[in-house]
């Protein structure tokens, strides 16, 4: 009996794509496989259906005219005009990635320009300072308040909470206490009190 | 068009934009820290005893020393009002009368205004009295650092950083 023979080595065989030796063996067993013969037999018509068909389509074609326009690709012409006037339902579509450096730049730069001017005006903005005293007083004149940039339309002003408050405090080796005091506006008001049991002498 | 395309195309306007946002907010920050640069301060020293003495009128005008446990204290005298111009992460130094010395830094100016001030007490080559303390403290209102003793009383030590509003009606709590 002879041995089955598997579709990929049956299409191998046809497409001639097997070494001597396979070829002579697929042979040997397609002389007692009718259902592979029924296959080969198959390939066989549709392969002549494939060959009419492009002889029909070959037929249409203007081979000639077909070389004369890439020959002439070649030597610089018109992509579009070669492209169109020997195929007329084809059009080139602009990728845009293939867009002129230039072309990008002229977007760019203005962009650019626009950035650069608020920076500028931002900057002139920003920078305006007012005159800052330089005396560290000693005496015992009021302080000139150092008051915030007054708030305009379009700011809003935090108020900070009134009163102080203890972050942290170490008291080394002293004993201590925190406690808070009420102000005149009822604000709190932090005291730290220290024993200060120690004299100099108990000191390092 | 591609990804690569697109990306291309917004790759500058993106760019100058960072950059903007970027100095932007530099500027803003660094702005911020000028405001706190040049700080109004003052630390008010006053010896407070038990006994009944004299008063000093202008602490008379201090609720906070009218208060418990400040008003244990029947007199009340000024022993130094020292104001300082400070600026931020730098600090005053101001002796104290028993010898030791108060010193106050100007840690940072907060977004709502308030400042953040490190305050530390000591004699040089002795131990500290105060290692550290850090407050909190609303534009002119005062903490204070009690308890040490001198000359028969207790020392009150009241430092204020700020002034209040000019139109603030009420009386400040100023040392």
């Amino acid at each position: 009996m002879a041995q089955r023979i598997d579709d990929e080595h049956l299409h191998r065989y046809f497409d001639g794509e097997l070494s001597l030796e396979e070829a002579d063996a697929v042979r040997r067993a397609l002389e007692g496989d009718s259902e592979a013969q029924a296959k080969v037999a198959g390939l066989e018509h549709h392969q002549r259906l494939l060959k009419v068909a492009a002889e029909d389509l070959g037929a249409s074609l203007d081979s000639e005219a077909l070389f004369a326009a890439i020959q002439e690709r070649i030597a610089g012409g018109s992509d579009q005009e070669v492209t169109h006037s020997a195929h007329p339902n084809l059009q080139v579509l602009d990728g845009g990635s293939m867009r002129p450096p230039v072309e990008r730049w002229k977007v760019a730069i203005p962009v650019a320009v626009a950035f650069a001017a608020a920076a500028a005006v931002f900057l002139s903005v920003a920078l305006r300072k007012e005159p800052a005293s330089d005396s560290v007083a000693t005496n015992a004149q009021e302080p000139a308040p150092v008051e915030a940039m007054a708030p305009d339309e379009t700011t809003t002003v935090v108020e900070p909470m009134p009163g102080s408050e203890v972050l942290e405090v170490d008291f080394g080796d002293n004993a201590g206490t925190v406690f808070a005091v009420e102000g005149s506006s009822g604000e709190p008001l932090a005291v730290v009190w220290i024993e200060d049991a120690m004299n100099d002498k108990d000191e390092l | 068009m591609t990804c690569l395309g697109i990306a291309h195309r917004w790759a500058l306007p993106l760019l100058f934009l960072t950059i903007f946002v970027g100095s932007s907010t530099a500027m803003v920050t660094s702005a911020s820290a000028q405001k706190g640069d040049s700080v109004k301060g003052e630390i008010l020293v006053v010896l407070a005893k038990e006994e009944a003495g004299a008063f000093d009128e202008q602490l008379k005008e201090m609720a906070a020393l009218k208060r418990p446990p400040f008003n244990i204290f029947k007199s009340m005298k000024t022993l130094s009002r020292s104001t300082m111009t400070m600026g931020v992460g730098k600090h005053t130094e101001v002796k104290l009368p028993n010898g030791r010395t108060i010193r106050v830094e100007l840690e940072k100016v907060m977004p709502d205004g308030r400042y953040r001030v490190k305050v530390s007490i000591n004699k040089p080559n002795k131990k500290d009295y105060l290692r550290l303390l850090q407050v909190m403290a609303a534009p002119g209102d005062p903490f204070f650092v009690a308890g040490q003793s001198h000359d028969g009383g207790t020392l009150v030590i009241g430092v204020r950083i700020g002034t209040k509003d000019e139109t603030d009606p009420k009386a400040p709590d100023a040392p």
